[in-house]
């Protein structure tokens, strides 16, 4: 999805170009932890766990033999999660929405409503940032709660609803902006105070660094959230032995990633990323709203008979694919400075893609949120790769269509195959 | 055009007179299995022209595989399945036509419309267009041949009863061809007199040479209606029997051989009405249904049953608290849990791409949160486990899908739902439906340990032999209102059977 990868000398930041054969870690192990309760027969566990092998083996193997630290190296790595975080944000919201079974499909075009706000706001209203993020967060559940009552209160079928109030939103910052682009260039001198959020030194430049400490608690978080899971398979297994295994796989993999160095290159909008993802996965996966939300998607009669109140599900579900697509917005808009027409429309497919790819990756066919942050990064890594190693960046589409198919379609057949 | 399926039927009886050395199906030896686990064993037997042959067993004995092998759907491992002595396959296949429970239907288009989807061409298509009139009277000598009215031809299949949806099944299956129809268990969610309708009209089929195969766990249905029956445990056929040589107690002998018989009737206790009610209604009436009186005291079953679409179900759903009262009052004691087993599990209850782990912690979850509102996994777990293996779920897996189980065995699961949440009134609908009688007799077992817990009960079914195994007093819901209760024992199963 991004063109220009900045090369390890482009860096400013201290980038010691170590070569790096060993995998950054942290987010391959993480979607351990959304395994389910679902895996315990080794045909299953072969299924759910072929699309990620088949990336890694790509990503790590093939590519780090082909290409070496021209590709694995840090500052490329993490530039490419950084370039993609408001797609993945997207995604997230989506895939709360697929959860709960609806769709909207005007995510895309509510974070470039949200990109225009960010910036017209702060130049044209010169309201300050700290009055504006909250206002852009606002517009994105307003919008949520719009949807919501289209399909919840007016019966309209969700496709057709979200579709509609897409090009509502793609209407709105036509007219505020009258069809042309907002820079925070045009900002009047005296917010120049607020512009800790744009430009090199803001927030959301890839310059800026989120500190280290912010970076390993998150990082140990989504670690003890895997164990939290995967030692639920072992809940038969002798507690001493689970705990001394544990620490030891704990300690390897807290040494793997200082050993790689790469947490001294997360940016803040990576940082806001990863928390995003564990906010999520502690909702869906550890609260009894996660698990009513699935039970909404999955059958909503039998939720209904259930207790459980199905129109409230699916009215937060939308929410919250609102909310994350004007958090996007608002992270685009300080990375990018510029608002330009159809900025985010774009993101609609592959935020999709990422959330589907969830559903075999480390999954029996459910949406998870480490499936789908795992998922997209890996198909942003494998196209970024070719145009590494020489093909025309003018390939990116038609290599990221083709791995999701690719994907889908093997742990499909071979899910087949196995399971009868 | 008329003539086309009434010539086909004439054709086989006298095929039938002709090759009568070669069954119209043979199933020889038979096998499949799954993993490492041998679901159907060296299965074989005939079925002849003219034949009502019932298959039943236990929940997961093996049925649903042999029928899927007989549809096609899943390759045997081993053995030969011939059809008029051809071996099954191409044409052959045509003549084996089977009817699931779910009948397969599309509700919204219409009968006629239905009936020629996936039937060849010429009955309804003139070059690239249809050709509407060929096609409805396509439908209606179809239907009329399988003894339902024409008329209904032009109706949506959602306007018609299900025994009548179910035959619209049977014709559609006959249309294309099928001289030996399966009827799987497609008589669980009908009426006794539904039913019985529509197993005379399959009768009627095979006396002009059809055969039928039909699995039940309606014993009674095969006792009546067949002339041989099959038993399948564990993936064996263990037995192979003329109905006129055995009762239906040696039937029920075979399938369940280490069962403990009935534990009696529960009209023998005497009932609780010094307990504290849990459950009032007072000419409670919805839009469906009502009006409805009815008192439930803790430690009590009332069992209420009626014809299907006579507001039985809105009755469940009333009191359960499921559905809005329009008129009256339904009032249940302050902070009791209610449990609800809806009728339809398939449709209703059911979270089927879920694990059975899921599917029976998903009402009862806030047993397991912290202070800090997030579910202990490990807690969670723990107790699914311990209700699992109480419940001997079939396979021994908490992480298999609910899709993957048995009916019967999904039917353990959803009561095992209702148990973990420890409910104080339990409105169970058609708690039986589609269960083999072993675990019948378990799931009345469990609701017997619930009623002398002290939970209230209230038991909504068209069976009648669930009230007479679990209701205290009975009541008879017609034409969406319901008489007065009378206690179990006033009344003998004769009597059951003319309120109904």
């Amino acid at each position: 999805m991004t063109l220009d990868r900045p090369t390890e000398g482009a860096s400013t930041s201290s980038a010691t170009s170590l070569p790096n054969p060993s995998p950054p870690t942290d987010l391959k192990i993480a979607p351990e932890t959304v395994k389910s309760t679902s895996s315990w027969m080794p045909s299953e566990v072969v299924i759910g766990s072929a699309t990620l092998v088949a990336f890694l083996v790509i990503i790590f193997g093939v590519y780090g033999a082909w290409l070496g630290g021209k590709f694995l190296n840090n500052t490329s790595l993490t530039f490419d999660i950084y370039q993609n975080v408001p797609v993945l944000l997207i995604s997230v919201g989506v895939m709360i929405a697929l959860i709960s079974g609806q769709f909207d499909l005007s995510a895309g075009s509510l974070a470039t409503l949200c990109v225009f706000l960010t910036v017209g706001l702060t130049v044209n209203q010169k309201l300050p940032m700290e009055l504006v993020i909250p206002i852009v967060l606002l517009v994105g559940v307003s919008a949520g709660l719009l949807n919501a009552f289209l399909v919840n209160v007016l019966r309209l079928n969700p496709f057709i609803a979200t579709l509609g109030t897409g090009g509502v939103f793609v209407g709105l910052y036509t007219l505020y902006a009258n069809g042309t682009e907002i820079s925070f260039s045009q900002t009047p001198a005296s917010l120049h105070a607020s512009l800790w959020f744009s430009g090199t030194k803001g927030l959301g430049s890839f310059q800026q660094k989120a500190s280290g400490v912010v970076v390993w608690i998150l990082l140990a978080l989504v670690i003890l959230a895997a164990w939290s899971v995967v030692s639920l398979q072992f809940r038969h297994m002798n507690q001493w032995t689970l705990r001394v295994a544990s620490a030891i796989v704990g300690a390897a993999l807290v040494a793997g990633i200082a050993w790689t160095g790469v947490t001294a290159y997360f940016s803040w909008t990576i940082v806001i990323l990863l928390a995003v993802a564990l906010g999520n996965w502690a909702l869906l996966r550890l609260t009894r709203f996660g698990r009513q939300l699935y039970a909404t998607g999955g059958n909503p009669v039998a939720a209904r008979l259930a207790g459980i109140k199905v129109n409230r599900m699916t009215t937060l579900a939308f929410i919250a694919s609102g909310f994350f697509a004007s958090l996007a917005g608002i992270i685009l808009a300080a990375d990018q400075g510029t608002a330009v027409p159809g900025i985010a429309n774009g993101y609609l497919l592959p935020a999709y893609a990422a959330a589907f790819l969830s559903t075999v990756i480390l999954s029996n066919g459910r949406f998870h949120v480490w499936g789908t942050i795992v998922g997209g990064i890996a198909v942003v890594y494998i196209s970024q790769g070719l145009v590494t190693g020489g093909v025309s960046f003018t390939w990116t589409d038609l290599i990221n269509g083709l791995v999701l198919i690719v994907a889908v379609a093997i742990s499909t057949s071979l899910r087949r195959r196995l399971m009868r | 055009m008329g003539q086309i399926v009434n010539g086909s039927v004439a054709a086989s009886s006298l095929a039938a007179t002709e090759s009568d050395h070669s069954p119209l199906l043979t199933v020889a030896g038979v096998s499949k299995r799954y993993g490492g686990r041998w679901v159907l064993r060296d299965a074989s037997f005939n079925l002849s022209r003219g034949e009502f042959v019932g298959l039943v067993g236990p929940n997961g004995a093996g049925k649903s595989t042999l029928i899927k092998i007989l549809d096609g759907v899943v390759t045997p491992d081993a053995g030969a399945i011939r059809v008029d002595g051809v071996e099954l396959g191409g044409a052959s296949r045509e003549k084996i036509g089977v009817v699931h429970q779910d009948l397969g239907l599309i509700e919204t288009l219409t009968v006629a419309e239905n009936l020629t989807l996936g039937i060849r061409r010429e009955h309804s298509a003139r070059g690239p267009f249809l050709h509407l009139r060929s096609e409805i009277e396509f439908a209606e000598t179809s239907l009329r041949d399988i003894g339902l009215s024409p008329s209904v031809a032009r109706k949506r299949v959602s306007e018609l009863s299900l025994g009548e949806q179910t035959l619209v099944a049977v014709a559609r299956v006959m249309a294309g061809g099928a001289q030996l129809l399966v009827i799987d268990e497609a008589t669980s969610s009908l009426s006794p007199a539904e039913s019985t309708w529509l197993i005379q009209r399959l009768r009627d089929r095979c006396r002009l040479g059809a055969g039928v195969l039909m699995v039940s766990h309606k014993l009674s249905e095969i006792t009546d209606a067949a002339d041989r029956v099959i038993v399948v445990v564990d993936g064996v056929i263990a037995a192979d029997v003329s109905m006129s040589d055995v009762t239906s107690d040696h039937v029920v002998n075979l399938m369940a051989p280490e069962s403990d018989k009935s534990q009696g009737s529960a009209g023998d206790r005497a009932t609780v009405v010094d307990a504290p009610v849990v459950l009032e209604m007072r000419a409670a009436q919805t839009r469906r249904g009502g009006p409805f009186d009815l008192t439930i005291h803790a430690g009590e079953v009332v069992g209420v049953t009626g014809l299907i679409g006579s507001g039985l179900y809105e009755l469940a759903l009333l009191a359960s608290g499921r559905s809005k009262v329009e008129s009256g009052s339904v009032s249940i004691r302050d902070d009791v849990t209610v449990g609800f087993l809806p009728p339809d599990r398939m449709r209703e209850a059911n979270f089927p791409a879920n694990s059975v782990e899921w599917n029976l912690t998903i009402c009862s979850l806030n047993k397991w949160q912290s202070p800090w509102r997030y579910v202990r996994l490990h807690r969670e777990v723990r107790d699914a486990e311990r209700m699992h293996s109480s419940l001997s779920v079939k396979p021994n897996r908490l992480e298999a899908l609910q899709s993957s189980l048995s009916g019967g065995n999904q039917q353990k699961v959803l009561m095992g739902r209702l148990l973990l949440s420890t409910p104080e009134l339990l409105v169970l609908t058609e708690p039986t439906r589609g269960v083999d009688i072993a675990t019948r007799r378990e799931l009345y077992r469990l609701i017997l340990e619930q009623r002398d817990r002290g939970v209230a009960i209230l038991v909504v079914s068209s069976d009648i032999g669930d009230l007479i195994e679990l209701a205290d007093r009975v009541g008879v819901v017609d034409a969406g209102s319901m008489q007065q209760l009378r206690s179990i024992h006033d009344l003998s199963e004769h009597e059951l059977l003319r309120l109904v």
